[in-house]
């Protein structure tokens, strides 16, 4: 017997909106979809960056490329890469600190790829990328101290975060850096909207990659993925009346 | 050289290994091959992460020597302890296992204070941070207040002696709104997350391999 038929039913519906939505966009349907603040605002954090001469730091928080939060690592990197070649482009420091080390030569990569595009090979310095432990409270230490030492004028605090979120945004908020946060992780969200300028909210982060990349075909995937949240909004509906009326053969169906 | 460095390559691989996933989670029962062959991929991405913590050290030792050479003032001297420490703790835990009397030492007397004072920082950040958000500066900022001074006083036992109440709409807002709005994130996570995860596997989001999107 299939695991989770219900489950199964809801991803090929996912991925067909999503899918159609691409097929659409290849055709020459332009794409709508709504501003996120937190992602238009990146330039003007690099902007702010460059006009005081100051670095900019990156994260990309907790999460190693094989755990079930590996997505927002994924997401955390396309930022960084867009991140790292704006710096590129005007020549001020990006320091990226990490906490999973297997990530590293994806950073080298992007660092690189950046370097190359901005004809700047000399922006490429391997010591702003630092590795500085796989100890949770040891890699908030390491991130501290180069907020604090280093004072950057921008922090990009993007994917899967634990307690020690809050460490990294007081730290950035006492440096006077301005910050804008991403994660989906539920009980850290709270933390960033009191602490950072702006904070990407839920799928905000995974939609990312594809929003900066400003290319119709990747932005239709993200109007694809409002049909899943329609899907979610009938179900809910559906759930409330069935639930009022006592039933519960909805809940029965998608725990299948 | 040039087939090694091309871009197909890291993408076949991610569609490979997450078809290979998604068919182990829903079809294990039907196909049970599957089951065996996720694991090994599995296994081998628990080497390779195991592997990578040695590009970790040669980054840490890099950037330290770095610092080292060039006296970098007010950070010199916490490069030299971290080396010191760093490369202390590997030959003892390699040599002596982690059971040795040294390491243990090492962890009992040095790190495990130093952690413990890095989490109670935590306490203070909170506070700082609730000071700002709790400003009621305008309707949210309030609404956020005073959901907070309910909840504290649920918990707090002199709440109830207060007002009896606390308790009864402290459990509410915990329960109702608080619920219904983390459902409604984790919902559009999930969905986000299903996203990308299509974008990835058809290799059309490049921008965590350092490509052009």
């Amino acid at each position: 017997m299939m695991k989770s038929p219900s489950g199964f039913i809801t991803l090929l519906i996912l991925c067909g909106s999503v899918l159609y939505m691409i097929y659409r966009a290849r055709r020459g349907v332009k794409p709508e979809i709504r501003r996120v603040p937190g992602l238009d605002v990146i330039d003007e954090a690099i902007g702010r960056a460059t006009e005081m001469g100051r670095p900019v730091h990156f994260t990309k928080g907790l999460a190693s490329l094989y755990s079930s939060d590996a997505p927002q690592t994924i997401a955390g990197l396309s930022i960084l890469n867009y991140v790292a070649r704006k710096c590129a482009q005007n020549g001020i420091p990006l320091i990226t600190t990490i906490y999973v080390a297997e990530t590293i030569p994806l950073v080298i990569q992007i660092y690189r790829e950046a370097a190359a595009v901005a004809g700047a090979p000399e922006w490429m310095n391997e010591l702003n990328i630092r590795y500085m432990s796989s100890h949770r409270f040891t890699y908030a230490t390491g991130v501290q101290g180069v907020l604090q030492r280093e004072k950057p004028a921008a922090s990009f605090l993007m994917g899967y975060f634990m307690a020690e979120a809050l460490i990294f945004a007081e730290s950035g908020f006492l440096s006077g850096a301005m910050q804008v946060a991403g994660t989906a992780s539920t009980s850290q969200t709270p933390f960033f909207v009191a602490v950072c300028d702006y904070t990407l909210l839920g799928d905000e982060l995974f939609a990312a990659g594809a929003y900066l990349s400003g290319e119709p075909v990747q932005i239709a995937s993200i109007a694809g993925q409002d049909v899943g949240k329609y899907w979610a909004i009938i179900l809910l509906a559906i759930g409330m009346i069935l639930s009022a009326m006592g039933s519960t053969w909805l809940i029965n169906l998608l725990k299948g | 050289m040039s087939f090694l460095r091309s871009r197909e390559i890291p993408i076949g691989i991610t569609l490979i290994a997450g078809f290979l996933m998604l068919l182990d989670y829903y079809f294990s029962a039907e196909i049970p091959q599957v089951r065996a062959i996720s694991t090994t991929v599995q296994r081998w991405a628990v080497i390779v992460a195991a592997f990578a913590l040695l590009i970790g050290l040669i980054n840490i030792t890099r950037i330290h020597i770095n610092h080292l050479l060039k006296r970098t003032r007010g950070q010199w001297i916490f490069s030299a302890w971290c080396l010191i420490i760093m490369y202390l703790m590997t030959i003892v835990g390699l040599f002596g296992t982690v059971r040795h009397p040294i390491y243990q030492w090492l962890y009992t007397n040095i790190f495990l204070p130093i952690d413990a004072a890095m989490y109670s920082i935590l306490a203070l950040f909170i506070s700082s941070a609730a000071y700002r958000a709790f400003r009621a500066r305008n309707v949210e900022a309030f609404l956020m207040l005073a959901s907070g001074i309910i909840t504290m006083m649920m918990n707090a036992p002199i709440g109830e002696v207060i007002w009896r109440g606390f308790p009864i709409v402290g459990d509410w807002i915990m329960m109702v709104p608080n619920v219904a709005a983390q459902r409604a994130f984790l919902i559009c996570v999930v969905v986000g997350t299903i996203s990308l995860g299509i974008r990835t596997l058809l290799g059309m989001e490049r921008g965590y391999l350092g490509r052009e999107e």
